[in-house]
């Protein structure tokens, strides 16, 4: 390696270069982009702030069209960047319009879809294939992320991203390993691994049939056998490669194997009610089906290249039962949202807020978790601030135990996933309603405590996937999502833009579907100036809904918090609103601030109004304190705080003068 | 270790500095997908793995070293960009990674294994490193945009250009040139870090 001098000096340069070339290209306008009538319709691509009608070209010189172009193919594929000089070249004939149209047409889209839904549902890759461009097994764990992006596709129904009830999706059976032990098996390749095991299956299954047969009803004898290493049919079934995604319960489901492993496990006599023979014979008839089904997805003769050629398997073609619930929560959400005794589904209930509804109840570190069982801290102020939604939406889970798995309403009893039993009639009164006769339980979607009005009640999951389903708030947090995905989590989002955006979604969706409308969602991302700069400033927006004069607004960087705390009660003013935090408006004396008026209609001067604003967001008062009856975050309550106490510091600074 | 240091000085004095200006940086690509770009633009095998140059694939590895470069919580359901940040451990594990790879990258000219075509039809001209005929604009573009591709704005490439085309790089051997002008670029805030 060279002499160090020279390194730290060449250093030194380009941390100096990084400073001079933040300010990229974005006070000028792409007059090489013609307005495209097709994906991405003209009139929905908002105008933002960096086309000016100076006429001058978008990008200054040809390595900054390079630069955005290599940004977009890479975002726009998947991860994979252009191919080499000829598709640079090609892209390069395109202006900016055409290459986001290309791109939302090519195959490999799909993988930036399938990325981003998973990112949606909270599992980020980073890649959602494998370097050898296999599919990553981690997909499979989101059906409804896989069957989206299919649908995306062939223009069909995006949203189905938020129908957590979904086929199964199979990737091409695993590797396996041969059995240093058996001579049957080393040296074999993966097919015959796996054919010997079945023929390995099938001798035991045949032994043990035959061996039942003989004796009927010995339990433990047939215990003994069957839980052998040895002997155990099963054991040659789980190793053909299927991934554990979608075993990971199958064989133990009640109608396959578990019965049987039930009944051996305990030695209880209500767990041997049954035929042996009749179990094990129903257990080899699933195995057979299992057998022919899942040889099927064998590579190599099973590889998909795209996304759309990964399979759906039904379940119950492997082996599982019809109640069967793997694809509504499956295994990663099994592992990661787990309930215990003093959690009460709250865990699950703050997945659903965040990732759902971008709504980040941050978990704090509880003090006291013991009284939980007697008091619903609910009540309590500085806990209902996030209780009174978050306990609600656990109510939607109340019926779903450890892994997922339904209550036993026969037996009255639920599992935790430390290993706690209730009684399931007494749990399922926490979420009794007892402030309203309008419902029985206190479950839902609240967005005003004590306004059941703003409010989506329900009682289960299937509540739950409607509400989603239907939720404005959903919406517009996919859209948030999608701006975070292709620019960083931490930039920040006008929040009219966003506002805008989520309006193109809708708006499309609903004239023709919500593939078209989330591609043009995309495609205004992308073209957009925050993804155009080299170096974004984070807590800068670039983007604007068009039409929108951003000297009319709040700054921005509050506009923002505004937006996401006190405008849903705070926009026009009216009788009983007098203060509009949306409007930002110039003052007889050449101040400027919000619109906002007493009694008789009379504006308040910019001083009467952020002392209100302080005192408002300060107030131990629950009844005067703002965001009326909500939670903010500390970190906005601190941001909004300090920027109020400044604009009253300019105030006086300017008064003094 | 002196280079080191220095590579540590460059990129935090880069973040640092834009923090002052306005916000930090976005914190690095991560493990997966730098990885995965340099599979895609520079290897011949999707076997080889940026992860063995910190020890992948042995029996003492722990793959919370490479969770230490930045990545996504790859399973359940709580997403969350870990180790974005450029700080002193993530700084030395990519340290290491690219100062090892770029040794092997150094050796193309001797031994083609490691490289895809394209990239070693590129940078043959430079194995004439330092005959003049080698130490042209035209190598060294082709070297640089075959790593960096247009991640970078045309100032880094230049900045980087000038200083091997310099006299410190005058009289080196085409190995020490191929793995100094390498690891400059791979150990590029543009490079490394999502912006
Ligand atoms: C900032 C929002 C917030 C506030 C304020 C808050 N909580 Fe919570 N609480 C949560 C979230 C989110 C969870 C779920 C955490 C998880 O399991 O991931 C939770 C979980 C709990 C649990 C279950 C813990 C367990 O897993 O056993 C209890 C008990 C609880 N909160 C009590 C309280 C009490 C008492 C207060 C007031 C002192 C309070 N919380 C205030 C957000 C909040
Ligand atoms: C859930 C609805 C709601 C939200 C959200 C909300 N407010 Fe209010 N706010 C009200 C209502 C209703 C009043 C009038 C009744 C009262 O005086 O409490 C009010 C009054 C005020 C007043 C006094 C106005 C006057 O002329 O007396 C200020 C200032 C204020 N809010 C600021 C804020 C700020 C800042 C936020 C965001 C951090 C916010 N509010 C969020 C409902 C809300």
């Amino acid at each position: 390696m060279k002499k160090p001098g020279g390194f730290s000096q060449y250093y030194s340069r380009i941390s100096l270069v990084a400073l001079t070339i933040v300010a990229a290209s974005c006070s000028t306008q792409f007059v090489d982009d013609l307005p495209n009538p097709d994906v991405v319709k003209a009139k929905y691509v908002p105008m933002n702030a960096c086309e000016s009608p100076e006429g001058k070209p978008f990008f200054p010189d040809d390595w900054q069209k390079k630069i955005w172009i290599e940004k977009t193919v890479k975002a726009m594929r998947g991860g994979q960047g252009v191919r080499g000089k000829a598709e640079l070249s090609e892209f390069m004939r395109l202006n900016r319009r055409q290459v986001v149209q290309k791109l939302l047409n090519d195959p490999f889209f799909a993988d930036t879809v399938l990325d981003f839904n998973m990112y949606f549902l909270g599992s980020k890759l980073g890649a959602v294939r494998n370097k050898d461009g296999s599919f990553s097994n981690e997909v499979i764990g989101f059906p409804s992320a896989v069957a989206s992006a299919q649908n995306t596709v062939k223009n069909g129904d995006y949203l189905q991203l938020l129908k957590l009830h979904q086929p199964s999706f199979i990737l091409p059976l695993g590797e396996v390993t041969a059995d240093k032990e058996d001579p049957n098996e080393v040296g074999k390749s993966q097919q015959e691994i796996r054919r010997v095991r079945i023929k390995e299956y099938r001798a035991r299954m045949q032994k043990l049939l035959d061996w039942v047969q003989a004796n009927p009803n010995d339990w433990d004898g047939f215990c003994k056998k069957f839980t052998d290493g040895k002997q155990d049919p099963n054991g040659p079934l789980q190793g053909l490669g299927l991934h554990f995604y979608l075993s990971f319960d199958l064989f133990f489901d009640p109608d396959f194997f578990g019965k049987l492993y039930n009944g051996c496990f305990d030695g209880k006599p209500e767990n041997r009610n049954f035929a042996i023979l009749d179990a094990l014979k129903a257990a080899q008839a699933k195995s057979e089906l299992h057998i022919k089904n899942i040889m099927e997805f064998e590579p190599p003769a099973y590889f998909p290249a795209t996304v759309d050629q990964i399979r759906k398997i039904d379940m119950k073609d492997l082996g599982a039962s019809s109640k069967y619930r793997q694809t509504m929560f499956t295994f990663p959400a099994k592992v990661t949202l787990t309930n215990s005794s003093t959690n009460y589904n709250r865990k699950r209930a703050s997945y659903i807020l965040k990732r759902f509804f971008c709504d980040d109840l941050t978990p704090i570190n509880v003090e006291s978790p013991g009284d939980h069982g007697q008091k619903k801290h609910g009540d309590d102020p500085s806990c209902f601030a996030c209780h009174y939604k978050l306990d609600p939406m656990a109510g939607f889970f109340k019926d779903q135990g450890s892994f997922f798995t339904p209550a036993d309403l026969e037996k009255d009893e639920l599992f935790f996933d430390d290993g706690a039993k209730v009684k399931y009639s007494n749990y399922e009164k926490e979420w009794l309603e007892t402030g309203s006769k309008d419902r029985k339980w206190r479950i839902g979607y609240i967005r005003a405590a004590g306004e059941s009005k703003h409010n989506e009640y329900g009682e289960n999951l299937d509540d739950l996937f409607r509400i989603i389903g239907e939720a404005p708030e959903v919406r517009q947090c996919l859209v948030r999502r999608v701006f975070q995905y292709f620019n960083t989590e931490d930039q920040i989002l006008d929040a009219g833009y966003l506002d805008y955006l989520t309006q193109q979604f809708n708006t499309i969706a609903k004239k023709k579907n919500s593939s078209v409308a989330f591609k043009s969602v995309v495609g205004s991302v992308v073209l957009g100036c925050t993804f155009a700069q080299t170096d974004p400033v984070a807590d800068r927006c670039y983007d604007s809904a068009p039409g929108v004069d951003s000297k009319g607004s709040p700054p921005c960087k509050v506009n923002f918090l505004l937006q996401k705390n006190c405008v849903t009660c705070h926009n026009v003013v009216s009788d009983e609103n007098p203060l509009d935090l949306t409007k930002w408006i110039s003052m007889p004396d050449g101040s400027s601030s919000f619109h906002h008026v007493d009694a008789t209609g009379k504006q308040y001067s910019r001083n009467q109004t952020f002392e209100m604003i302080s005192d408002r967001l300060s107030s131990p008062d629950p009844e005067l304190r703002m965001p009326k009856h909500r939670y903010m975050t500390p970190g906005d309550l601190n941001e909004l705080y300090t920027w109020s106490n400044s604009v009253l510091k300019q105030a006086a600074k300017e008064a003094r003068k | 270790m002196k280079p080191l240091k220095l590579m540590a000085l460059g990129l935090l004095v880069s973040s640092v500095a834009a923090a002052e200006v306005a916000a930090p940086m976005a914190g690095f690509r991560g493990f997966v997908e730098t990885d995965q770009t340099v599979n895609q633009r520079l290897l011949r095998s999707p076997k080889t793995s940026l992860g063995t140059y910190v020890g992948e694939g042995t029996k003492d590895f722990d793959t919370a070293l490479l969770e230490l470069m930045g990545v996504y919580k790859s399973t359940g359901l709580t997403t969350g960009y870990q180790n974005a940040q450029p700080n002193g451990v993530n700084l030395l594990l990519w340290y290491l990674v690219f100062s090892g790879f770029s040794e092997d990258f150094g050796k193309l000219c001797e031994d083609s294994s490691l490289l895809n075509d394209e990239t070693l039809t590129l940078a043959k001209p430079l194995c004439a490193w330092p005959a003049a005929s080698a130490r042209t604009e035209e190598n060294l573009e082709a070297l640089w945009l075959q790593v960096m591709r247009y991640d970078a704005p045309i100032e880094e490439y230049q900045a980087w250009r000038d200083f091997f085309l310099g006299p410190e790089f005058e009289k080196v051997s085409h190995q020490e040139l191929l793995q100094s002008a390498s690891f400059a670029i791979f150990m590029n805030p543009y490079f490394l870090l999502r912006k």
